[in-house]
């Protein structure tokens, strides 16, 4: 898919490996589409094993504050700023 | 583990019966909001600063009992309130002014738009109150963003009719329609009274709580919203979701300090490789934990872990420290009845008798062995369903010929659910949507494998093993299909 970018790509491979997103690739993540509610359908349990898989591959721990975390995990998108963000800092 | 009770025809029917559960008080008893002193420490909520640092703001209870009379007199008219507020303090706020206000909470299991408009079209005169959930269309909504204050020197703590119908609570069920959970002021009260005796051994030194639950799950209610009404905690006012967020708030409360959290939570912060603060007390529910895992973890916080078992009907009942004794303590409230290979459950702060949904084995009159769940019933992070139901949706799916949703291999890391579709033509995704339109996300299976037909015996049915057989078939010839 033309519109994700390279971190978006990886991010999104790693989203479909460590939630076992069966019938998904990695290219059928549209960036801006909600992961949530009536998008890809995940919750607080993948947002939680998505963390640690990025502490793993990346060394990055996640960090947010509670009312942030739901704006995080909008999209594959702001999820991607947020660890670009995070490895940063 | 918080179980789900079976649905049998003695579910309550809504608020009509509501007047049933009022038979065992007397109507113009009383008992007081919060037994707490006015100058004690009831919540402390973080503030970032300009360094990144949390600065802590403590609330003593004159304060908090303003804030709450204030809110009271500014909620909109109404018989219910949804309480979706996502941040623990505002929750436990609304949570109180809605008490006062002479309405009930409604606790959904989860904030789905579906969710909301279901309640709002159960109860009649709901509003939802919020501090930034996403709303369904065409529902009177507060918006419950600033905290406004009052004047604390004139407060004094509230009585309460214990006959008040303060919160229903919904199982999140896989059915359709989620099963309401009436709290009487006389069952929350006497709840309140039981868990600060099981939960903290009735220590009355000052000690700081952080919960990683949501306060609308009963388990979260009682331990973060209920037990800093009654005994001598000050609930922190966030709900941290990721390891280094639960660590870093840990480290900055005051000690004693005590965890509230689940098995799920306990396994990414065992997982994380972070330094974990040493603190006084975990409490976990929702799942029985494995004893090499709690064995860990109370090595990690250099502090016992506490399991609490209960289930949204009755609320906590059980605890044990499993390092200790495998065997779960029942609180001295609860009796226990063997019914038609079923436990039942009361006591008398309780609605009625409750049949409990797991099997257990007593060793004497207030000691179990929690032996499992009926065969039915499937527990995914604390919510609980039932199979059979569905695998009712599954099969009402338009293109699904045939299915079955079943719990995956012991092999598999995942808890998530798995199942085995005929449906030609569909995508996993379409085949999921009858399931995706009624139930939880939990319960959505993760794994869903295509088959030409499902290996049912002669009768019909589908033994375990055919299943298991027919799924691993399937993928192994998938994997080796794509290495």
């Amino acid at each position: 898919m033309p519109d994700q970018s390279p971190a978006e790509q990886q991010l999104a491979r790693l989203l479909v490996e460590t939630l076992n997103l069966e019938d998904m690739s990695a290219d059928d993540i549209a960036p801006e589409e909600p992961l949530f509610g009536d998008g890809l359908g995940l919750d607080s349990i993948d947002a939680l094993e998505l963390a640690l898989a990025i502490s793993q591959k990346h060394g990055v721990q996640l960090r947010a504050e509670d009312e942030q975390t739901r704006e995080v995990f909008f999209s594959l998108r702001t999820l991607s700023q947020f660890i670009e963000q995070n490895r940063a800092s | 583990m918080w179980a789900r009770v079976c649905k049998d025809k003695s579910e309550y029917s809504e608020i009509s019966c509501a007047s049933t559960t009022t038979t065992r008080v007397t109507k113009s008893a009383t008992k007081p909001l919060l037994a707490r002193a006015l100058d004690d420490y009831i919540a402390s909520t973080p503030q970032r600063s300009d360094s990144g640092a949390n600065h802590y703001q403590t609330v003593r209870v004159s304060e908090f009992l303003a804030q709450t009379n204030t809110l009271a007199n500014e909620l909109p008219d109404g018989s219910y309130a949804i309480n979706l507020c996502g941040n623990r303090y505002r929750f436990l706020v609304a949570f109180v002014a809605i008490i006062i206000r002479g309405q009930c909470n409604l606790l959904p299991a989860n904030k789905n738009k579906a969710t909301q408009s279901n309640l709002a079209q159960r109860y009649q005169s709901s509003y939802i109150i919020h501090d930034g959930a996403e709303i369904a269309p065409g529902i009177p909504v507060f918006e419950f963003d600033n905290i406004h204050h009052g004047d604390a020197n004139r407060t004094t703590i509230p009585e309460i009719p214990m006959d008040q119908l303060c919160a229903i609570s919904f199982t999140s069920g896989s059915t359709g329609q989620s099963k309401a959970n009436l709290k009487t002021w006389h069952t929350l009260y006497h709840g309140m009274d039981v868990n600060a005796r099981y939960y903290l051994d009735n220590k009355t030194t000052a000690q700081s709580l952080l919960a990683t639950v949501p306060s609308q799950h009963m388990y979260g209610l009682e331990s973060s919203i209920m037990l800093p009404m009654y005994a001598n905690v000050c609930v922190i006012g966030s709900q941290p979701l990721f390891p280094q967020d639960i660590c870093d708030t840990l480290a900055e409360m005051p000690a004693p300090r005590i965890l509230v959290t689940t098995p799920v939570h306990l396994r990414a912060l065992g997982e994380s490789k972070l330094e974990l603060p040493q603190i006084d007390l975990l409490l976990s529910a929702t799942a029985p934990l494995d004893p090499d895992m709690a064995r860990r973890m109370e090595a990690k916080f250099e502090c016992p872990l506490r399991e609490i078992y209960g289930c949204s009907e009755a609320g906590s009942i059980a605890r044990r420290q499993v390092t200790q004794d495998p065997e779960w303590e029942a609180f001295d409230v609860f009796r226990f009845r063997n019914s038609d290979s079923q436990v039942l459950l009361d006591a008398d702060h309780l609605p009625e008798q409750i049949p409990l949904q797991d099997v257990l084995e007593f060793s004497s009159a207030h000691r179990f062995h929690l032996l499992g769940r009926h065969e039915d019933m499937i527990n995914i992070a604390g919510k609980r369903g039932s199979l059979a139901e569905l695998n009712r949706l599954l099969l009402s799916t338009t293109g699904v010929v045939d299915g079955v949703i079943f719990e995956p291999p012991a092999d598999e890391v995942s808890e998530r659910l798995a199942a085995l579709v005929v449906a030609p033509g569909l995508t996993g995704r379409e085949a999921m949507n009858n399931l995706r339109d009624n139930v939880d996300a939990v319960f959505i299976p993760r794994r869903i494998v295509f088959v030409d037909s499902l290996p049912r015996s002669e009768t019909g049915k589908l033994p375990r093993d055919k299943i298991l057989t027919c799924y691993n078939n399937a993928r192994d010839s998938d994997l080796a299909s794509t290495t």
